[in-house]
C-alpha cells in the first residue's frame, strides 16, 4: 500500500490533474498569455468536455490557484512547499544520475528555445535533455523540466520542439503538480470516508485507482492550450502541434501496452481526438498571427540527424520492435536525407527479432541501406557478417567483417571479428 | 489442560523475544574498530524527510520538518563528535563551495543501497544472508578513498532517516476503522547511522534508528533520537 501511495505522489509532482481554466479567478496577471485568448480557451473546453470530465472537476480551492508570477516560490511550511523540497531532491538524483545529456551545442539550443518560450520564468527554469528512448517530457512543479531524447527523435522542427515545452511550460505556470496533490488527497480522504464500516472498500479501492490514474487528462488539455499559444507567440506554426500528435498516435498505436490504454493514454488524452482539435484550434490561433509563422524544420534536423544514431540505438534496446519500425517508416516517409542510416537500423530490427522471415528481411534492408543516399553506421558491415554467417554463408560474411574492420580500424571488437573472419575462411 | 496453558504461555513470550530490537543480538562493528579521538571524520550530507500523513493517508513531505531536522542534526553530530575530540568535517561546507565528481556522487548512492543492504540482511531475521552467519562485513570498496581525498578525513559519517507522522484527525477515534487502517499502512520509519573507513571502504560501525525512539519533529525529540542512535558510537 505504501509503495501506491509513494507512487501516488511521484505521479502527483511529474504531471497535473483537474481543473478547468474557466471556474479559475487568477488574481495574479499571467505573464505568459498563453491559454488566456477566450477563443481557444472556450473551444478547446467546448471541444473536449465528455462524461468522464465530471471525476476531473476540481474543487473551489483548486480552481482558485493562481498561476505563477516569475520566482513565484510557495508559502513556508505549505503542502506546495513539501513538494518543491521534494522534487529538489528528484532534481538532485537526476542531474547526478548519469543520464543527463552533456552535449554543450544540444543544450544551447533546447535550453535555448525554452529560454525564449518561457520569457520572464527563463531564470527559474531548468532544462534536463535526458538520455531515455520513448516519447516523453515533464516538468517538475519547481521549474524542473526534462525532456527525453527519445522525444527529440520523434520531433520534426522547432515548432514541434516549442509545443512540447510550451505544455510542459503549462503545467508549471499552472501548478498542476500541486493541483493534483491536493485532489488526489481528497479523493482518498473521501473514500476512506464513504467506506468506512461499508464492507465495499475492497470494490471502492479498484475504483479509486481508476480514477487517481486517469485524472489528468483536463491538465493535459489545458498544457495543449498553452503550448498552442506559446509556439504561436513565438511566431512558430500552430499546425505542429497537431502533426505531432498524428504522427505520435500512429506510432504508438502498434504498440499493445498502449492499445490497451494501460499507461500513456490514462494520463494523455486520446491522441486522434487530441490532434483533431489542435488542428481546429490552430486554424484559429494561425489567423491571428501578424506574421507568417516558421517551422524552423531545418535548424531542427540540422541539429538532431547528426546524433539521431545514437537515439535509434536506445530506442531498439527496448526491444519494442513494431513500434520501432513504425518510428522508422515514418522518417523514411518524411524526405530523409540520410535514408542509409534508416535503412540500416530497419535491418537491425529484424535481425534482432529473428522471427520467422526476418533474417531476409535484414539482409534486404542492409543491401538497400548500402545502395542508399547517406551514410549508414559503419556497425552496418559487422551485422551483415554476422547475418551472412547464421544464413550459412561463410564467405560473404567473411567479407562483410573485413569491410567493418576496415571502416573501424580502431574497433573495440577487432580481435573477436578478426577470429571469427580467420574461423569463417578456414571453413 | 494447564500445561498446555503454560507452553503456549511460553510460546507467547519466545515470541515476543524474538520481535525485540534485534540490533541488541547482532554485532554492529567490527572487531578491529579503532578509537576515533584524534580523527577526522566528515559529516556527509544527512539524507532526512519527515513526511506528515493527514487524513488522506498519503505522505507528504513537510519542508518545515525537514528542514528544522537537517540543520538540527548537523550541529548534534558537530556537537556529539567533537566532545569525543574527533575532528569535524562538513561534507555540506566543502560541496558548497566545490562540486564533487560522478565518482563521490556515485559512493553517496552506493552508501545508501549498502545501508538497506544491512538493515534487510543483517538485521531482518527472514532476510539474513546464509553464509555471512552472524559477521558484520560490508565495504563501499577501495574506491571510497575517493571521499578520504576530497574531503580529506579518515572517516565518513552517514545518517539518513526517512519517516512519516501522521496527523492526529487522520488516526483520531473519529478518523474511522478503514481511515485508521490505511493511517497506519502508510507509516514507515527508517533510520540509521552508518561509519566508513575511507582508507579500506569498510563500514566500521552501524546503528539503526531504535523503533521507539520519537522522531525529529523538535529539538527534545531529536536529541532523545539520537543520544539512541549514537549510543555505542566509537569515541
Amino acid at each position: 500500500m505504501r509503495h501506491f501511495f509513494a507512487g501516488a505522489v511521484v505521479l502527483a509532482l511529474l504531471q497535473g490533474c483537474a481543473a478547468e481554466t474557466e471556474r479559475r479567478e487568477d488574481r495574479g496577471k499571467p505573464v505568459i498569455q498563453a491559454y488566456e485568448d477566450p477563443l481557444v480557451r472556450s473551444r478547446l473546453i467546448e471541444k473536449t468536455e465528455s462524461p468522464d470530465d465530471e471525476e476531473d472537476a476540481p474543487t473551489e480551492e483548486q480552481a482558485r490557484l493562481d498561476s505563477l508570477e516569475p520566482g513565484d516560490k510557495p508559502q513556508g511550511g505549505s503542502d506546495e512547499d513539501g513538494l518543491w523540497m521534494k522534487m529538489a531532491r528528484w532534481e538532485e538524483d537526476l542531474s547526478t544520475s548519469g543520464e543527463v545529456v552533456e552535449d554543450p551545442e544540444l543544450l544551447a539550443y533546447v535550453r535555448g528555445l525554452a529560454c525564449r518560450l518561457a520569457g520572464p520564468h527563463c531564470p527559474h527554469i531548468r532544462v534536463y535533455v535526458i538520455s531515455r528512448p520513448g516519447f516523453n517530457a515533464r516538468m517538475a512543479p519547481n521549474g524542473a523540466m526534462e525532456i527525453w531524447t527519445g522525444g527529440l527523435l520523434r520531433l520534426r522542427s522547432e515548432a514541434e520542439l516549442a509545443a512540447m515545452i510550451g505544455h510542459e511550460l503549462g503545467h508549471y505556470l499552472r501548478r498542476h503538480a500541486i493541483q493534483r496533490l491536493r485532489s488526489t488527497r481528497t479523493k482518498i480522504a473521501s473514500f476512506l470516508e464513504g467506506h468506512a464500516g461499508t464492507g465495499t472498500a475492497r470494490a471502492g479501492y479498484r475504483d479509486l485507482l481508476g480514477s487517481l490514474s486517469g485524472f489528468s487528462r483536463s491538465n493535459e488539455r489545458e498544457a495543449d492550450g498553452y503550448g498552442l499559444q506559446v509556439l504561436a507567440e513565438a511566431g512558430y506554426e500552430p499546425k505542429a502541434v497537431s502533426e505531432l500528435w498524428r504522427r505520435v498516435h500512429a506510432e504508438f498505436k502498434t504498440v499493445e501496452v498502449y492499445r490497451n490504454r494501460s499507461a500513456f493514454y490514462a494520463t494523455h488524452p486520446l491522441s486522434e481526438e487530441r490532434a483533431e482539435i489542435l488542428a481546429e484550434l490552430a486554424e484559429d490561433v494561425r489567423a491571428k498571427m501578424a506574421a507568417e509563422p516558421v517551422s524552423g524544420r531545418d535548424a531542427y534536423l540540422a541539429m538532431i540527424r547528426p546524433r539521431r544514431a545514437g537515439y535509434l540505438r536506445d530506442e531498439l534496446d527496448q526491444r519494442q520492435f513494431e513500434q520501432a519500425e513504425a518510428l522508422l517508416d515514418g522518417l523514411l516517409a518524411d524526405d530523409d536525407p540520410n535514408p542509409a542510416e534508416l535503412h540500416y537500423f530497419k535491418g537491425e530490427i529484424h535481425r534482432l527479432r529473428d522471427d520467422a522471415g526476418d533474417p531476409r528481411k535484414a539482409l534486404r534492408s542492409y543491401d538497400t541501406a548500402m545502395a542508399a543516399a547517406g551514410e549508414a553506421p559503419p556497425e552496418l558491415h559487422r551485422s551483415r557478417g554476422l547475418l551472412l554467417r547464421r544464413m550459412g554463408k561463410g564467405s560473404a560474411a567473411a567479407a562483410a567483417l573485413a569491410a567493418y574492420l576496415e571502416a573501424v580500424p580502431d574497433a573495440p571488437d577487432r580481435a573477436l571479428v578478426a577470429d571469427l573472419i580467420a574461423s569463417l575462411e578456414g571453413q | 489442560m494447564r500445561p498446555l496453558a503454560g507452553l503456549l504461555a511460553g510460546a507467547v513470550l519466545l515470541v515476543g523475544c524474538g520481535s525485540a530490537p534485534p540490533s541488541k543480538s547482532m554485532p554492529t562493528w567490527v572487531d578491529d574498530l579503532e578509537p576515533l579521538a584524534g580523527r577526522k571524520v566528515v559529516v556527509m550530507k544527512s539524507d532526512i524527510e519527515l513526511y506528515v500523513i493527514r487524513s488522506g493517508a498519503l505522505p507528504e513531505l513537510n519542508a518545515g520538518w525537514t528542514t528544522s531536522a537537517r540543520k538540527g542534526v548537523a550541529a548534534f553530530l558537530d556537537r556529539r563528535l567533537s566532545a569525543k575530540k574527533i575532528t569535524v568535517v562538513s561534507a555540506e561546507q566543502v560541496d558548497a563551495e566545490r562540486k564533487g565528481g560522478p565518482l563521490v556522487e556515485q559512493l553517496v548512492r552506493l552508501q545508501s543501497v549498502v545501508a538497506d543492504s544491512i538493515l534487510a540482511s543483517h538485521f531482518e531475521r527472514s532476510d539474513r544472508l546464509p553464509t555471512k552467519e552472524r559477521r558484520f562485513e560490508w565495504s563501499l570498496g577501495s574506491e571510497a578513498q575517493a571521499l578520504a581525498e576530497r574531503y580529506e578525513a579518515d572517516y565518513a559519517l552517514f545518517v539518513a532517516f526517512h519517516e512519516n507522522y501522521p496527523t492526529e484527525d487522520s488516526v483520531g477515534p473519529d478518523s474511522g476503522r478503514l481511515s485508521r487502517r490505511f493511517a497506519a499502512m502508510s507509516l514507515y520509519r527508517k533510520g540509521y547511522a552508518m561509519l566508513v573507513d575511507l582508507e579500506s571502504g569498510r563500514v566500521v560501525w552501524f546503528a539503526e534508528r531504535d523503533r521507539w525512539s520519537p522522531g525529529l519533529r523538535t529539538p527534545g525529540e531529536l536529541r532523545t533520537t539520537l543520544d539512541d542512535l549514537l549510543e555505542n558510537f566509537p569515541g
